[in-house]
């Protein structure tokens, strides 16, 4: 990757890791994506980038079973009880922790 | 909520953004799995969606999608970071990455990132012209190569593992490697 992410940065934000439920798979990559290289935490919680989310096939039924759930539960569930942690060892590999 | 988050819609159907955005509410309503009941909540998501009609293939059509993206940096003060999301059947792949090059989409201040998911190619070949095509218009590490079911049975399964086995009981986490 290619901005070193701080350990600290990586510990779970959100200490009450119980209420962790295996999410949804789509919100995991989705959650990845959007948090790949900037990680930051703010008042408990972590905070999304401003962007544009330019999406081809927003009628697709892909988009529809999985994608606007997944943004919806990224941006009002996974923002504040960051149940998905990412942590980093070495270059290589990448683990997400529910 | 981000207070800069736009996400634009394209597809082919000829949708309004109204409509579009029913679309997406009705999409929540049957496929969350978790929904507030605060209506502001979802009017203030919904809120974030535009759309418009494209024909992929056609590379002038890119230059109306260029200007909406534009239009909703500037009235939400968005940088430009553009996250493309191709949700698309995989013959697109190309000609969708070459346009959004071509259109000037792709050169925006902010980062770029590239979604595809999987089958990249149905074959060797394929798969390493894909990422030449690919690699014109992205960098290798502004793509993304997504596969949903990757680990989905090994995921499914934590819950029984975590049952049968009284060791992993004092805390509920697993670790996923991808």
């Amino acid at each position: 990757m290619n901005e070193k992410i701080q350990e600290q940065d990586l510990l779970p934000v959100h200490k009450n890791t119980n209420s962790c439920n295996v999410v949804n798979l789509v919100t995991s990559a989705l959650s990845a994506l959007f948090f790949l290289k900037n990680v930051s935490k703010r008042q408990g919680g972590i905070t999304l980038d401003s962007m544009t989310f330019v999406l081809f096939g927003a009628t697709g039924d892909l988009a529809k079973r999985k994608i606007f759930p997944a943004l919806y539960n990224l941006i009002y569930f996974l923002t504040k009880n960051a149940s998905v942690v990412f942590r980093y060892w070495g270059e290589q590999k990448r683990i997400i922790r529910c | 909520m981000p207070q800069s988050f736009s996400v634009i819609g394209v597809s082919k159907r000829e949708l309004s953004d109204v409509e579009f955005q029913a679309y997406v509410e009705n999409s929540l309503r049957t496929f969350s799995r978790r929904l507030t009941n605060d209506r502001s909540k979802m009017e203030e998501f919904l809120h974030a969606f535009r759309y418009t009609s494209l024909d992929v293939t056609n590379a002038q059509g890119y230059k109306k999608l260029l200007e909406m993206v534009q239009r909703r940096e500037k009235e939400l003060n968005i940088p430009e970071n553009r996250m493309f999301y191709l949700s698309v059947a995989p013959e697109f792949f190309e000609v969708i990455a070459a346009n959004i090059k071509e259109s000037g989409l792709g050169s925006a201040k902010g980062w770029k990132r590239l979604i595809i998911e999987k089958t990249f190619g149905h074959d060797v070949k394929s798969a390493q012209d894909l990422n030449k095509k690919l690699s014109q218009a992205f960098e290798e590490d502004e793509i993304y190569r997504v596969d949903h079911y990757l680990g989905k049975p090994m995921v499914q399964n934590l819950e029984a593992i975590k049952f049968a086995n009284s060791v992993f009981h004092f805390k509920q986490s697993g670790t996923i490697s991808i």
